[in-house]
């Protein structure tokens, strides 16, 4: 009897789903083969559109402790418990109960799930502490730093995910990835956006007057006044760029790192599913370049060219480009000057 | 290594830990399905917790050869949505913007992943209510076609013809019509 094409359809989408190829599955039913190819690209595109829909892992682990408080209320009360009639008693005795047990329980479930894969039933509380220790950061640099570390600990989830043939698990954790991925690059941004409210160095003041081509007076007055000024940067600062330093290369590492087990986890998955990780290899590639592109790139050779158009000129209008080593530039302690005080570039056009 | 039926058994003769592997098991599933049916990220994670509640309340009640345990909590978590739209009486469509997606941060990624989930609730909304139970329990909560069958009461063949005419729909909705499909 001949199959008829909605079991086909099923038989290739639980095959798809233990990792055979759309196009081996589709060789099985050759009768149904195009409308077979539409229907599982459709089937599949479903649920990707559907994947990023996930409880919040902290909303999973009060939730968690919630369910723990209702269980030891329930197993004390001798009265059959309706949920219907949530009334303030109840929900006092459940939240007291709730905190008991999350007392008692946090320090071993928070040590037994630093271990925990997404196909283990801790793995949410593993992302609940992630996402404590994230938000318990104060600096942006430093929170990079720690997204680059989980980006690296999801990297290997996946190829452990895929080495298990668990395809959902693997989508599921590539979403993941891709957004701390997002917020390597959102930290280091926001990191930039308050290193370039730093104020500069005097000797931009004189770059710009020099640049303009106009050495009057008045300029060369503050050439000498900046010089004068200029103080030796301090051990503290070095301090800072050190570290700051210490802690790209870090972030580089671990995301070149993630890259490669990414790679190597490519062949592990299903056809279907090789644009996702690559989409996340990319983005990946995209955040390490940018760290590259900064380290490679000290501010003291650029401090010269960043605003010369092609033909060597000078765009005033575009302020200096910054990121996070041009505090190499600065003395913190000479707070005068800078891309918006008093000397920038824009005032000194202006005088 | 203990099977799922001896876990449910335990859990229904009150051992708390084999409640908890079931929960922890079946959680983020019942909170996909419930989140696709009223797209609030703060109602799915009242009605979920709520699911899981009347679940405990009832486990004692359980009986594995009526029903398995995952169509058993689906069925729960069915009634409870009917139950909470009837509550609010004219359906409180969530806006586009509370549209919840792991991602956040970027807003050109957001916008693009809400953009298509709400899509996604857009084209399953214009299925006939059958086929849109079928896909949202097989592609959304990733229940088998067996659990599916039992959750839903339907023999396996009238799951998978639904199941098939469903994304032929999806299809069509999505994408609009190629090749007839």
């Amino acid at each position: 009897m001949a199959i008829k094409i909605e079991d086909a359809f099923n038989d290739c989408f639980e095959r798809m789903m233990s990792g055979e190829s759309l196009e081996s599955c589709i060789s099985r039913y050759p009768q149904y083969a195009s409308e077979l190819d539409l229907m599982l690209r459709t089937s599949f595109d479903v649920k990707r559109r559907a994947y990023p829909i996930q409880p919040r892992p902290e909303f999973k682990y009060w939730a968690g402790v919630r369910m723990q408080g209702v269980q030891n209320y329930l197993q004390k009360s001798p009265l059959p418990y309706k949920s219907s009639s949530y009334n303030l008693k109840r929900n006092l005795a459940i939240t007291l109960a709730a905190m008991l047990v999350f007392i008692i329980a946090t320090t071993t479930t928070v040590a037994a799930s630093s271990d925990a894969m997404p196909d283990d039933p801790l793995y949410g509380v593993k992302l609940a502490v992630e996402q404590i220790q994230v938000a318990l950061t104060p600096n942006e640099m430093d929170k990079a730093e720690i997204y680059a570390k989980l980006t690296e600990k999801r990297a290997i989830e996946i190829a452990t995910m895929a080495d298990k043939g668990k395809t959902d698990k693997v989508m599921a954790t590539t979403e993941i990835m891709n957004y701390q991925l997002q917020q390597i690059e959102q930290n280091l941004a926001k990191y930039e956006t308050a290193a370039s409210t730093i104020p500069a160095p005097a000797r931009w003041s004189t770059i710009s007057d020099n640049q303009s081509g106009k050495t009057s007076d008045k300029a060369e007055a503050t050439i000498k006044i900046t010089e004068t000024n200029k103080q030796p940067i301090t051990q503290e600062s070095q301090r800072n760029i050190a570290s700051i330093n210490k802690a790209k290369d870090s972030i580089n590492t671990r995301t070149t790192k993630s890259i490669t087990i990414l790679e190597n986890a490519m062949n592990k998955v299903p056809e279907s599913i090789k644009s996702n990780i690559n989409e996340t290899i990319d983005r990946a590639k995209t955040t390490s370049k940018h760290l590259i592109r900064d380290i490679s790139n000290p501010p003291d050779n650029r401090s010269t060219t960043d605003n010369k158009t092609d033909n060597g000129t000078t765009n005033l209008h575009e302020k200096p480009k910054l990121n996070t080593l041009d505090i190499n530039r600065y003395d913190n302690n000479d707070k005068r000057s800078g891309p918006n005080g008093p000397d920038d570039k824009d005032n000194i056009k202006k005088r | 290594m203990l099977s799922e039926e001896q876990i449910v058994r335990r859990a229904v003769n009150g051992d708390r830990e084999a409640f908890t592997y079931i929960y922890n098991l079946h959680f983020d599933k019942v909170y996909r399905y419930i989140y696709i049916k009223v797209r609030s990220q703060i109602e799915a994670e009242d009605l979920t917790q709520e699911v899981f509640i009347k679940a405990y309340e009832g486990i004692r009640n359980y009986r594995w050869k009526e029903l398995p345990i995952t169509a058993w909590l689906f069925r729960i978590a069915h009634n409870h949505v009917i139950d909470y739209i009837r509550k609010i009486s004219k359906e409180k469509r969530a806006d586009l913007s509370e549209a919840d997606a792991i991602s956040g941060g970027d807003p050109v990624y957001m916008t693009e992943q809400n953009f298509e989930i709400y899509e996604l609730k857009n084209a399953l909304e214009k299925l006939p209510d059958a086929q849109r139970e079928v896909a949202t329990l097989r592609f959304i909560s990733e229940l088998s076609i067996s659990e599916v069958a039992l959750t839903l009461g339907k023999s396996e063949g009238t799951v998978k013809a639904l199941q098939f005419n469903a994304i032929a729909s999806l299809r069509k909705l999505l994408y609009g019509k190629i090749n007839g499909y």
